[in-house]
């Protein structure tokens, strides 16, 4: 029905996100779309309606609806609250009949209609106004320095070859290489040096910064990080690309990649890391002779490494010996090495199947025996075999069945 | 084009040594100038040292041949000897057969030699040795490899192969195109 009412509210306006508290005085009239006048109850002046409404003491009314809204700032004090407040309603409710009157009005049996224009609901913004455009390191730079974008024609004139030239594209190459065909060696170049290579470069080595910078402005207006060093990232790297990430970041280490640990399940990549040279074609033909007679040696020389042989059965035999000599015990009760087989020695020892424990055994068994059996024939060619020459040790039939292999 | 490694120069060298035996210095010291040893495209190619210089100033991809071909490295390492290397191979050959006159152009067609075209044989030939197989007119006609010893020849039968046929002169006519 018809009241007032009001309210404090603190509330984001939808339209700019900006918080305001603002105290609200809300009168309500009537209900429905279509107000028929003649049942309004509310105390409602006529004579005000044509008096003009002092500018000053207007206050904004917001009609929405059936609602007139308005914001004023409303003093605390008791004894002419509520006078006060009945005489905003009074205006208020004014405005908003004031309004209604406005409207073009229709008579149909005998009372007068209004129709009420239709309620426009403003749906607020989801997102936030968007920023306008960042511009970049040139553009503001330009703007600085007054620079001005000039529109350019396609063809450009060429005094070499009074033509029109293109500007761009594969036109324009072959002309630059009609006109290029020679190119001068400065003086204080190196005279081997390719000058065209050169220019190559130099050309490819602007391109890329070109491209380089255009990425950076792009990575700068869509806020990503991109490092002055070394290979960005892209989500869309083939697996090739990301071998070759890895590969860098891992020789960027102060020990250039030797001591990296691999991830778990890296896999290597093909075809990086030091490229195998090969030597020479118009190099040193004498050392490449040298070269061929080594080969030639070394294909001369027979089979059988008898020298080899039989240094290796001194050795091993000087390795038993000693370790029998020592009671198959090298050390006392708390081992210094920590443990078994220890030394090279000893290592040595176990492959023959000559270890600790299998020494302690057969002692065990020469006490038993006294002194025959295994141990026994190898005490009596000891002094011969540990000074022997290679000829000496290799004339026994031992010398000789190992070198059969 | 490039020098060959140790590796792939033992596997030449060793097959030579069949053939020529100890003689392959003969082909490193030579009077009339330092000759290497080049790969190119897989085909080992003997060539004097400054002819080499000359080779190299032309693109690769457009030098078909240099100096004399000895034969290829395969795929699996192994040389085989081309018919292209007889002429600096046979003066230092150990091991010859002589052919009959009827049998040479059964050889040079490529067919093994038997016992019945063998005219006459090197003394102490071992079994399976690099030969040269010459006419009788002591002209090289290519290589072989003897499947008897001397020994054993002399009691064969006549349809026994005595040379496994490996390269023959007929070869210039009949692979002509892939000989470099």
């Amino acid at each position: 029905m018809d009241y007032y009412e009001m309210f404090r509210m603190t509330r984001q306006d939808m339209f700019t996100h900006q918080e305001t508290t603002r105290h609200y005085l809300r009168i309500r009239v009537g209900g429905g779309f279509v107000c028929r006048l003649g049942t309004v109850q509310v105390p409602y002046d006529r004579q005000k309606r044509s008096q003009n409404i002092d500018e000053k003491s207007q206050r904004k009314w917001k009609l929405v609806l059936n609602c007139a809204i308005s914001e004023c700032f409303i003093s605390r004090d008791e004894d002419q609250c509520d006078a006060y407040l009945c005489s905003l309603a009074r205006d208020g409710i004014q405005a908003l009949l004031t309004k209604v009157w406005d409207l073009p009005s229709e008579q149909i049996d005998n009372s007068i209609y209004v129709t009420l224009p239709k309620p426009v609901t403003k749906l607020p913004r989801e997102k936030p106004v968007p920023k306008g455009k960042e511009i970049t390191k040139w553009e503001q730079y330009a703007r600085e320095k007054g620079i001005k974008r000039r529109k350019k024609g396609k063809k450009v004139w060429d005094e070499v070859l009074k033509q029109f030239v293109p500007r761009y594209g594969y036109r324009k190459i072959l002309a630059e290489k009609e006109k290029n065909w020679v190119k001068e060696v400065p003086d204080n170049a190196d005279p081997y040096e390719d000058q065209f290579a050169k220019a190559a470069e130099i050309k490819k080595e602007n391109i890329a910064k070109n491209e380089y910078q255009r990425l950076r402005n792009i990575a700068k207006h869509r806020k990503l990080k991109v490092p002055n060093v070394g290979i960005t990232g892209n989500e869309y790297a083939s697996a090739k690309d990301l071998g070759l990430a890895t590969h860098y970041a891992r020789h960027a280490t102060a020990s250039l990649g030797k001591f990296q640990p691999d991830l778990p399940n890296e896999k290597k990549v093909k075809g990086l890391g030091k490229k195998r040279k090969h030597e020479d074609t118009t190099g040193d033909a004498e050392v490449e002779k040298k070269r061929y007679m080594a080969v030639l040696e070394k294909i001369d020389k027979p089979d059988l490494n008898l020298e080899g042989a039989v240094h290796k059965q001194i050795r091993d035999e000087n390795v038993i010996m000693d370790l029998e000599r020592r009671g198959g015990k090298k050390y006392g009760r708390r081992s210094k090495m920590g443990g078994r087989h220890r030394t090279k020695s000893d290592h040595r020892a176990a492959k023959l199947g000559k270890g600790y424990h299998k020494i302690k055994a057969k002692i065990k068994s020469k006490a038993k025996f006294g002194g025959t059996g295994k141990g026994g024939s190898k005490g009596n060619f000891g002094d011969m075999r540990k000074g022997a020459g290679k000829g000496k040790g290799a004339g026994k039939g031992k010398g000789g069945g190992k070198a059969k292999r | 084009m490039r020098p060959l490694k140790n590796e792939e120069i033992t596997v030449v060298f060793s097959k030579l040594k069949h053939y020529i035996g100890s003689n392959i210095k003969a082909l490193l010291e030579r009077s009339d100038g330092l000759y290497c040893f080049r790969l190119h495209n897989g085909r080992v190619y003997y060539v004097k040292e400054d002819i080499v210089k000359f080779a190299s100033t032309v693109p690769h991809e457009n030098i078909i041949s240099l100096g004399v071909c000895f034969g290829k490295i395969t795929k699996g390492g192994k040389f085989l000897v081309h018919i292209t290397a007889l002429d600096f191979l046979h003066p230092y050959c150990q091991n010859k057969i002589w052919m009959k006159e009827s049998a040479e152009q059964n050889f040079m067609y490529g067919n093994h030699v038997y016992k019945s075209g063998l005219s006459r044989i090197s003394e102490n030939t071992p079994k399976y040795a690099g030969v040269v197989v010459y006419s009788s007119k002591d002209v090289p006609l290519g290589f072989g490899v003897a499947a008897k010893a001397t020994a054993e020849c002399r009691h064969s039968d006549p349809m026994d192969i005595i040379c496994f046929h490996q390269a023959d002169i007929g070869e210039y006519i009949r692979n002509e195109d892939t000989l470099t």
